[in-house]
This record gives structure tokens, sequence and C-alpha cells, in this order.
């Protein structure tokens, strides 16, 4: 079928003679078929091309395919700024010239027969290169032409436009008769008319549909085609496979990987490793087979009886420097800073705005004007950026400056009973003694006549030493400390061990036990949150209607009646399970076996927990409910001994 | 004795591009505001930091790239790297001047040369490095395979590319395999 009324062309001529015959000014009125197509109806076109006439001609078929002719691919050109005209003869947008480092030939500029290609992009080419003489100059060429030019936007059917789907986008189902109804609707831009619609809004950008819409949006509103503009011509022109779009991102390169420079020490030590944003952190270290379980178990134990060393390295670490340092501090965390003494240290936690934990870490006063803030290590990034944002919009009266330190130190933390005769091992001349060198300070030293900063702080409960050196030299301090600690059994440990050792002891994990909806006082760490401070963030929020409510979701221990059963962390927890709709109380946070206590333990969140010590729960499982009790959060050394054992 | 341990990048040579470690180099963070900041760092580095958004400037032994208004990156080769430090750190740190901190390892610097590297770049990377190729000692801060990079055009074809130490060895691997298929 072809709606003009008649061709001359070549393929036309081609089709007469092996018998094809060509329904000339005749279009498809219908489609007939269940699942598949099976036949079209025709129906002859009037002179004018608004309506249909004759008798219906019914034709089988398996297949209908549909051509809208050529339309120049003015993509390049819209996209580089570019504005098209409407070239009426061809009914095609065409560039307009721009003065700019480009110029459109050939059918892309409306030109589509050789010889008129040819012979225009040679006076281009030679204008644009200011070339006066090549040797394609008066090429001729002979080629078929296509001459009879036929274009209706929008089919004539008998069937009126309400009762039938003349669809224009066909990934986006839109219709001509959505076409019509937004222009009904007073919506004129065609920015306006595209997203009303969706035309053109698939992945083919309207490489189907725009000319369609454009010419009925023209002939409906009653004006020129390309009057009321046109959207921009965007790629993706051609689809894209998903493999373009990858490139090279695949299998190793599929993830960004941050390691630390411990990192290969840790695989010789055939280490298990966790992600940790984008780190890789040691998980666990196996060892003869062991399961993670097994390898957690004796890592712990070595950590509490003798010692361990962990790579914490990946700590995020922010210098900070400024005449006010101190106040800076104050208004970030909900503690009091100006008093800290220079050489010790202090843990923070840091809220939102909206009062809930944000991150949390351990901050060492170096100087007058100078700390060093350590941060979560998947929250580094967001803290400083968080942090400085601060001061450019919030507080930019404040004389202080942040500089990023993650990668620049390597840290190796050493704990447990027999950490200081390691750290003693390792720095001889370094005074270890709890009066020189108490918990929650520092020490500047050197090793090998290298600066190392060694703080006295602790993530286990127990007596515990980090140790910051320059990262180029952080294998080395880690080997040199295994080697030192070999005589004790220093045990290496991972982030699952770790998270078991803090959570023998209460302490919480950002983003474990909170989860953006958790303010101190959930935590029942109230001790933390400054009375005295005129402000810091989140203050205010802290005493919302919402916040001080009695009946909040707040963290509690939870010891299971039989003490080798293990809570699945997330797990539901509820005090009755008979009444229906059961009533979800919260949920389980952390969750581990310690073989230090030798029995389960874990951490969740309880509605009214603070006020339900002792009091028996139920997690109900698929196949069995397990009963608890809730209890404190700390579980181990509630006096703080081990921390000077 | 400790000994140091850089990331393993191994210099390569593969379709033109030439990528190098650079290390050791000594990296320093400079912040400041006041005209003593400046005067200070002029004095002790016979350097003027540059004022102008992603650019930088030099002296015989020192390279400073600016990062924002009031923030900008030494770097330098150096035996003895603490006596620059230590000595910037007491003129200006100390008496609350401004900020000196030492950021020689956060930083990995990686040397790409060849007429290629644009090329590679631009394969991660959605900066358009027209007029940064065309200007020696132009600076700026971009990503390249989601990797957050600072670039130093040294002169044509030469770059000195500074990367987060523990990203360093994820984005040589890439770098190379990148340089494959160009």
């Amino acid at each position: 079928m072809d709606l003009r009324k008649n061709s001359q062309s070549e393929i036309a001529k081609q089709a007469r003679n092996l018998g094809i015959k060509i329904y000339f000014n005749h279009v498809v009125t219908n489609t007939f078929g269940y699942r598949r197509i099976n036949s079209v109806e025709l129906m002859e076109l009037s002179d004018d091309g608004n309506t249909t006439i004759g008798n219906k001609i019914k034709l089988n078929c398996d297949c209908l395919g549909i051509s809208g002719g050529w339309t120049p691919m003015v993509h390049m050109h819209t996209q580089s700024g570019g504005k098209l005209d409407f070239k009426n003869d061809d009914q095609v947008f065409i560039p307009k010239e721009i003065d700019n480092d480009q110029i459109s030939i050939g059918a892309c500029n409306g030109d589509f027969d050789l010889e008129t290609i040819i012979d225009k992009t040679v006076n281009k080419i030679n204008i644009f290169l200011e070339i006066n003489n090549q040797d394609y100059k008066n090429t001729k060429v002979e080629c078929s032409i296509e001459k009879e030019k036929r274009n209706i936007w929008l089919l004539p059917n008998k069937i009126p436009l309400g009762k039938t789907k003349c669809f224009i986008d066909f990934q986006n189902d839109s219709t001509a008769k959505d076409i019509k109804l937004a222009l009904k609707e007073g919506f004129r831009s065609i920015e306006h008319v595209k997203r009303y619609t969706t035309t053109g809004m698939a992945t083919d950008q309207g490489k189907l549909s725009n000319m369609h819409a454009l010419g009925i949006i023209a002939d409906t509103a009653g004006v020129k085609m390309g009057t009321l503009g046109t959207t921009t011509f965007r790629p993706p022109f051609t689809p894209l496979t998903f493999g373009t779009i990858v490139g090279r991102n695949v299998g190793k390169f599929f993830e960004v990987v941050r390691k630390t420079s411990i990192h290969d020490w840790h695989v010789d030590n055939k280490a298990q490793f966790e992600n940790v944003g984008q780190w890789k952190r040691p998980w666990y270290y196996p060892k003869n087979g062991e399961t993670m379980h097994d390898a957690v178990q004796r890592e712990s134990k070595a950590a509490r009886d003798s010692a361990g060393i962990l790579d914490a390295s990946t700590l995020g670490k922010i210098d900070i420097q400024g005449t006010d340092a101190s106040e800076f501090l104050n208004r970030v965390y909900t503690n009091a800073w100006s008093k800290l003494s220079i050489g010790k240290c202090r843990y923070g936690l840091m809220l939102n705005e909206d009062g809930m934990v944000y991150d949390d870490g351990v901050t060492t006063r170096l100087a007058e004007n100078h700390y060093l803030m350590t941060t979560t290590t998947g929250g580094a990034a967001n803290v400083l950026g968080k942090l400085e944002d601060y001061l450019q919009t919030e507080w930019p009266e404040l004389d202080v400056y942040l500089t990023s330190v993650t990668d620049h130190y390597s840290t190796a933390s050493v704990c447990g009973p027999n950490s200081k005769k390691i750290i003693n091992k390792i720095f001889p001349e370094l005074d270890l003694s709890d009066e020189n060198f108490p918990h929650m300070s520092f020490k500047n030293t050197k090793l090998d006549n290298i600066n190392c900063r060694v703080m006295r702080i602790s993530f286990t409960g127990e007596l515990s030493y980090e140790i910051n050196i320059e990262s180029k030299y952080g294998k080395s301090l880690w080997e040199k400390c295994i080697s030192a600690g070999q005589e004790f059994n220093i045990t290496p440990y991972g982030t699952e061990t770790m998270h078991l050792l803090r959570a023998e002891k209460g302490f919480i994990i950002v983003g474990q036990d909170t989860d953006g909806t958790m303010t101190p006082s959930d935590l029942q760490m109230d001790w933390i949150v400054s009375k005295k401070k005129y402000d810091f963030i989140g203050k205010r929020s802290l005493y919302r209607s919402d916040t001080i409510r009695e009946d909040r979701k707040q963290l509690v221990g939870l010891l299971t009646n039989d003490p080798k059963e293990i809570l699945e962390e997330g797990a539901q927890i509820v005090s009755d399970t008979n009444t229906k709709p059961i009533d979800m109380l919260g949920h389980v946070t952390s969750s581990y076996f310690s073989p230090n206590l030798n029995k389960s333990i874990a951490l969740a969140v309880v509605r009214s927990g603070k006020n339900m010590k002792g009091q028996k729960l139920i997690i109900p499982m698929e196949n069995k409910n397990i009963n608890v009790t809730v209890s404190d959060t700390i579980f181990l050394d509630k006096e703080n001994k081990r921390l000077n054992a | 004795m400790l000994n140091t341990h850089y990331p393993q990048i191994t210099d390569n040579k593969l379709n033109d591009v030439e990528i190098s470690l650079q290390e050791p180099i000594s990296k320093i963070n400079l912040r400041g505001k006041s005209k003593e900041f400046f005067a200070k760092v002029g004095k002790v580095l016979s350097l003027i930091l540059p004022n102008e958004a992603n650019t930088s400037s030099f002296s015989e032994n020192f390279n400073a790239i600016w990062l924002s208004p009031d923030e900008w990156m030494v770097y330098f080769k150096n035996d003895d790297e603490k006596v620059i430090f230590n000595k910037l750190y007491s003129e200006i740190s100390k008496v609350n001047y401004g900020s000196v901190t030492d950021i020689s390892d956060q930083w990995i610097c990686i040397n790409l040369k060849g007429s290629k590297i644009y090329d590679i770049l631009s394969a991660g990377c959605s900066f358009n490095f027209d007029q940064f190729l065309k200007t020696d000692g132009l600076s700026t801060q971009t990503i390249v395979n989601h990797i957050d990079v600072i670039l130093h055009n040294k002169n044509t074809y030469n770059i000195n590319l500074f990367v987060r130490r523990s990203f360093s060895e994820h984005l040589c691997l890439w770098l190379n395999d990148s340089a494959k298929f160009i």
C-alpha cells in the first residue's frame, strides 16, 4: 500500500515487474487477528486525503510493516544547540544554518538523492575548509530519484478517533486521541504536550513518533508545522546495548575496590573479606578449614584472653585545624569539647538536624587548635561533606579547616590483656603506665625514626592501643606488631569478631544498631548529650514531643532462655503471639554467641524497652518461638576493669 | 627497620599510553585565607599560590594546585619531606594563619604520558578535556571510573594524576585495561 497516487521510482517499477500489486492512494484502516495479526483492511484515500472512499479491501497477512519515509537525522545539530527549519516541500525538519564549527551535509540536511548530496557536500566542504578546487567538483551520478511525495500525519478512518486507537508512540502507547486531548486541555507548548502524553519519551526518544505528533499538533492547532517548536532530539538515537553503557566495568571492574595498605598481608594470611562501603575489610581469618563461626569464636577468645590485632585503617579520619576548632566540635557533637586537654581523646556522637544519630567516633586533641576526628568507615565521605557544608553555609564565621587524612594513616589496633606488653616491645621508650598514658589519651612517638601516634582507646572493652602511622609504613608496622605479639599468641581478627567484642560491651555500631530513627536517648546514651551547651546539630529536635515519647523504640540487651540459641539479626520481637494482629515491639539489631560469656547475646530495639528490663519477650521464627529476657545492653565487664587490666 | 610499601602499580606502556608510579612524592594540603597565610607560604616555598580556579603554579621545587578558594595541594620531590612540612606547620598552623596537613600518603601520584591519555580518561570520565589538554598547568578535580582524582596537566600529553591511596590499585588496573581498547 502506498498513500501516494503513483510512483515511477525504480523500486516501484521492479515491484510491478515482479507482479507485486501496489495499492496506490490507499491506507490501512483496520487490522484483524487474535494475539497476532492475520489480515488488514484497506481503503482508498480521497483526493484531499481527509477521508477514505470506496469499498473496504481485506488482505490476509502475517506481518504489517510501516514506513514513515525519510526524516533527516538532525540530532547532532540540535544537541549542539542548533535550531530547525521546516522544509515544506519535503515535509521534514532540516538544520537551520548556524555560525558554528559544524556543517550538516547529506540526508541529515534534507538531501536524499545522491547527486544533490555530492554537489552540496563538495560546496559546503569547500567553504568550510576554505578550499577552492577539489577532485569531486562537478561529479555526475545517475540514480533513481523519488519525486512523488505525499504526507498525511493522521490517516483518515471511518471509525471515530475515540473508538479506535491510533498509536503515535509505539513504546509509550500514546495515541492521536491523547495528543488532541492535550491540546483541548490547553497545552500548547510542544514540551508540555510531550510530557503530558509521554509521546517521544521512551527509549527511542521519539524516533518513531515525534514527526507524527508534531504534525497532528500543527493540524489540530491550525498552525504551520514547526511554528510551535520542536522538542530537542536526543540520544540514544540508535539503541545501545547494555554492554556499551557498562563499558569495561565488568568482572573485577564491576565495583570500585578500596584496599588498606595492609591488604596484601591479609590476603597472604587467608583472610575472608567483607565489603564495607567500597573497602575490602578482613572479615575473619579461618584456620585449617574453620567455619566463620569457629574462626570468630577463636579470634574473640584470643582477644579477651591474650591479644588480638585489627586493621582499623578504614575508619574515616579528618584533620581539623583553626582557632574555632573546639567551638566547631561543640556544635557538631552532642557533648562538650572545650575542656578536652591536649593529648586526650573523647568519644562523640553526631546527630542529624532531626536529632537522630548520624555518626560516631573518637576525636583527639593534638594541639590547642588541632584535632583529629575519626568517623565510621562507611560514613567518612558523607561526614566530611556535611561538616564542610556547615562551615561554608551555616557557620562561615568559624575559623576552621578540614582535611581528609583517611588514606594518609594506617591503623593497627592491638587489644587484650597482653597488649601493653606487645606495645612495650615495639616502643620500649614509651612510658605506658596508667599515670603517664591513661585510657583515652595519645602519645606521639617514633619507630625506627618514623613518626607514630599511639592512642589508648578501645572499641572492645579491653586494654587497647591504636597505632597510627603513614600508610606507606602500614604493612611493615603491622608485621612488627605480629612479630612482637608472637609470644603472646597475638591473633589477627576481622570485622565479625570486632562486632562481637563490642556487642559484649554494648557499644553501638551506627548503621547496624541505628537506622536513622534513633536518638541518643533511644540508645540509652543520654549521658553523652550535654545539658549545658547552648546548641549543637539536632539539639532542638531532641525536645520535640515525638522524640521525648516514652514509648519510642529503645536499645536493650536480649538474653535467650536457651543460652545456646542465637537469634537472627532482623528478627521481630513480640510479647504475645495469641492476640491478632500480633503487636510488633521491635527487632534484633545485633546477635552473636559470645565465647567469653559462653552464651548467646543480642542487642535489639524494643518499644518502651528502657522500662522492660527483666521482662520476657518472644521472637517468633518460622518453626518455633524463641523466648528471651530483656537485659542491660552491657553484657561484659560493667565496671570497665578490663580497660586497665 | 620499617619498610615502605606502595600500591602495586606496575609501570606500563600500551597503545601510546605510558603509566608510571611517581612515588615517593611529598604532598601537603594548605588551607587559609589571610594575607599572613599567603605571605608565609610565599616565604617558605618561594611560590605564589594560584588564585584562579583549576590552575596551578610552580617553582623550581614545588607545584601548587588550586583545590578550592582556600585550599591548595603542594607537591614536590624531596629527600627530607618533613623539613618543609614542619616549617610550614610552625609558620602557619601553630600561629593560626591557616592549616597545614601532611597528605603525602593520602594521595598516590601516577604519571600518564602519550597521545592517547585523554582517550583513556574519557572512557571513564565525563570531564571535557578540550581546554585542559591545550593549556599547560591546568588542574581539575574530577571522577575517573567512579573514583575521585586530581589531574594536573604538566605539559602536552603529560599529566600527573592524584588518586587516594586506597583506590589507586583499582584505578590503575582499570587504566591498563582501558588502554587495551583504544
